[in-house]
């Protein structure tokens, strides 16, 4: 770039990019979502921007939502609000804080939720608001916490449930319980963002519970959600957090209902937000099916919650958003009987069905979920039975998608040749036997990577290995065939595609330098073994060399755009 | 691999002792700390303030006390950095401003972590009860930092004053002693070098 004398006025084409870009920055720093929403939609050109805008908004100290929060409403215990008194502060969230306080008319404690002012747009959507936290409030469930009263105080609006003394299923798994710390005892249920991106990695010190107390409380925790089904609430928020357990070790389920209204007000800033958390929601509702959500999702996050108390960690965790988002939408998780040995198979296959990717696959309701989970406590047959031989492989092959997708394209291939082979006139037995054992080999060194690639530490390393095994192979039985390989090099374009799936830019274009390198080696090497055979023109190996590299780039593109796409929603619902 | 999956295996390393991998650690979470100090410094005495003591000290002491780390995740990790930043801020903050005036213009001081570090074991990252921005950011965080640190001086000064501080274009201006419009196209000319940095580390 030339340098530019200081004094400088802006280019007329940077002014217009400047007046766009300081627009976007007033509208992040005044959290106006809509108008940001419009300027993006009028200068697309800031949405590369936006990220890294956003990115830097998180460093501001008043920019930071916790520190203000804490600010606001931290220094209000011992003080009056409306009809209560505030007694201490015992959690925040997204939505705002919870106090434990004491109503002051009645002499009862309740714990009290103070919704941030300008928040999530309730302000606008008030009315919908009370509706729901009416229809709420008149449940009553042993199981429940009950919702006592909605208002508001100066504009400032709350809601009142039961106290709850004890700490959340959370905290008991985090072992926080006795740390006199418990003090989110109501967490906030509503999580607003916009993709189904950062599913939580668990820490792996995190405790488990006993596989008989797991399948207790599950019982009563699907009793509850079976009640709020029966009255037309989904939840759609379960999770550890928004279970609590009192001091008898109930467990209760809590900030139902609420999550919709406060989602729904927030969803019209930006289109495909999602309304829950990450690592406990169906796929239907991570993948954004919003008219798909039904009391069969709460059945699947019901099962998470399972999941996690039985192996101590959640069930789908893996650092990156995009594998994460198709994680939950395609990918089953490890059963859970692999990683804790000791486990029932029938308690495994309870959590499992709920598990299921499709809803109808899933208990038809939680009552017969905790019908099941009885029938285990008593050790009578449960009623999830394993699946047929197609299902488990369906859910095997899910879990494996890359092992899976060369075996059977190396099977297929191995097929057909062995049919050649049968039919065959005047079958060269040497090619046969040489060909198949490279099919062979090349089956074998894929499970070798697929079983690399499951340990964290080397999964990148075996990606890029896996490639290399690939196109070597590749090229080594293309080399085995004396006839001209023709439409055989399909194949090289078909790695260069698959190797996109794993949305690593630079992985399509380590797959698509090995392709051309087999392709030329592969070149160099029929004319050493076979001189005497005819020579295509050369144009057109040279024509192919380029359709691959096209293919790279336009397959690295979309990989590209997809990256790009999934930054821009993954910071979107950060205000 | 992930950068967080590193961050969280060095942690891990760390804290059983690994002396390299402590190392790593803290050379991986230095531009952070660096930023975070100049932004808290800066934004309290609102003038350019050499923080590298204030770094120094915070690194130190985080280096020496990593026994008594309790959390267990990467975002735990950085909440105690930021602690014990914040706890040294307000010392530092005061040492600056002499003992004489001890009252800061701004009602609310640098609150000091008083719970000692049980409080850290409640950081607002805990997984699956918080919003999955909070928990998204703490690689983002370190991502950042290191972006911003590769910037030239002026370019880092005018987005920490613009973006981080919300100041006006003629309060920056002023600040940096330029006129308006080349304050205006030094911001332009910043964003386009961070987001570009950016863009090159998410594909990395």
């Amino acid at each position: 770039m030339p340098e530019v004398p200081e004094e400088n006025q802006l280019e007329p084409a940077d002014e217009q990019l400047f007046e766009a870009l300081d627009g976007l920055v007033e509208a992040i720093h005044s959290g106006s979502g809509v108008e940001e929403t419009v300027l993006l939609e009028s200068y697309p050109e800031l949405l590369e921007f936006v990220e890294c805008l956003e990115r830097l908004e998180s460093l501001s100290p008043n920019g930071d939502p916790a520190a203000a929060t804490e600010e606001n409403s931290g220094g209000r215990t011992g003080t009056q609000f409306g009809r209560y008194e505030l007694c201490e502060r015992i959690g925040r969230g997204a939505m705002g804080v919870v106090y434990k306080a004491r109503q002051v008319d009645l002499d009862r404690v309740v714990a009290l939720k103070l919704i941030e002012p300008g928040r999530d747009g309730i302000d606008s959507n008030v009315d919908r608001f009370y509706s729901e936290a009416r229809a709420a409030a008149r449940l009553r469930h042993p199981n429940i916490v009950g919702i006592l009263e909605v208002g508001d105080v100066d504009g400032q609006h709350y809601f009142a449930m039961d106290y709850v003394a004890g700490g959340s299923l959370a905290e008991h798994l985090l072992g926080l319980e006795d740390s006199g710390l418990s003090g989110s005892n109501i967490d906030d249920s509503v999580i607003v963002l916009t993709a189904p991106m950062g599913l939580w990695r668990r820490s792996a010190g995190q405790r488990r519970v006993e596989a008989d107390r797991a399948a207790e409380w599950l019982v009563e925790i699907a009793r509850a959600v079976d009640y709020l089904h029966a009255h037309g609430i989904v939840h759609r928020d379960l999770k550890p957090a928004n279970v609590l357990l009192d001091e008898g070790q109930r467990p209760l389920v809590t900030d139902f209902g609420l999550a919709r209204v406060i989602g729904d007000a927030a969803t019209r800033t930006a289109t495909g937000m999602i309304v829950g958390t990450p690592g406990y929601m169906a796929p239907e509702q991570a993948s954004g099916e919003n008219e798909a959500i039904s009391s069969q999702s709460d059945i699947f996050s019901l099962g998470v919650i399972l999941y996690e108390m039985l192996t101590g960690r959640a069930p789908f965790r893996v650092a990156n958003p995009l594998d994460t988002l198709v994680r939950v939408i395609e990918v089953d998780p490890e059963p859970p009987k692999k990683l804790e040995p000791w486990l029932s198979r029938e308690l495994e296959r309870i959590c499992l069905k709920c598990l299921e990717k499709r809803p109808r696959d899933r208990y038809a309701s939680a009552a017969e979920l905790a019908d099941d989970l009885e029938r285990y406590l008593r050790r009578e047959n449960v009623q999830a039975h394993p699946g047929g031989f197609w299902h488990r492989f369906r859910r095997w092959g899910r879990r494996q998608p890359a092992l899976v997708a060369r075996l059977a394209a190396v099977g297929l291939v191995g097929g057909i040749v062995e049919l050649a082979y049968l039919i065959g006139d005047d079958p060269d037995v040497g090619l046969y036997l040489t060909v198949m054992s490279l099919l062979g080999v090349w089956a074998v060194v894929s499970g070798g990577f697929q079983s690399l690639s499951q340990r964290p530490q080397f999964e990148s390393l075996a990606r890029y290995c896996w490639s290399v095994g690939d196109a070597t192979l590749l090229t080594m039985i293309l080399c085995q065939i004396p006839e001209s390989p023709g439409p055989l090099l399909i194949a090289y374009p078909l790695l260069i595609v698959t190797a996109g799936l794993f949305f690593r830019v630079r992985l399509v274009w380590f797959m698509t330098l090995l392709c051309l390198l087999g392709y030329a080696a592969l070149i160099v090497a029929r004319r050493f073994q076979y001189p005497g055979l005819a020579e295509p023109p050369w144009q057109f190996p040279v024509i192919f060399a380029v359709g691959l590299a096209v293919v790279g780039f336009a397959v690295a593109y979309q990989v590209y755009r997809v990256r790009v796409l999934n930054r821009y929603f993954r910071r979107g619902g950060g205000e | 691999m992930s950068d967080e999956s590193v961050l969280g295996d060095l942690l891990n390393r760390a804290r059983n002792g690994d002396q390299a991998a402590r190392e790593l650690l803290f050379d991986r979470c230095r531009n952070y700390v660096s930023l975070l100090a100049r932004i808290q410094v800066e934004s309290w005495l609102q003038a350019k303030v050499d923080a590298s003591d204030l770094v120094q000290q915070t690194l130190l002491e985080a280096y020496r006390g990593i026994g008594d780390f309790r959390g267990e995740t990467e975002g735990e990790w950085l909440a105690w950095l930021k602690q014990i930043l914040k706890h040294n801020a307000t010392d530092f903050i005061r040492r600056y401003k002499g003992t004489a005036k001890r009252q800061i213009q701004r009602e609310t001081p640098l609150e000091t972590p008083g719970h000692g570090s049980s409080l850290f074991r409640y950081d607002p990252s805990d997984p699956g009860d918080t919003p999955s921005q909070l928990v998204l950011q703490h690689e983002d965080h370190i991502e950042l930092a290191d972006a911003v640190s590769q910037l030239a001086d002026d370019y880092q000064e005018v987005i920490l004053l613009r973006n981080v501080q919300r100041l006006s274009f003629s309060e920056v201006a002023e600040r940096m002693d330029r006129s308006r419009p080349a304050v205006q196209m030094l911001w332009l000319r910043a964003l386009n070098k961070l987001k570009d940095l950016l863009q090159d580390r998410g594909d990395a």
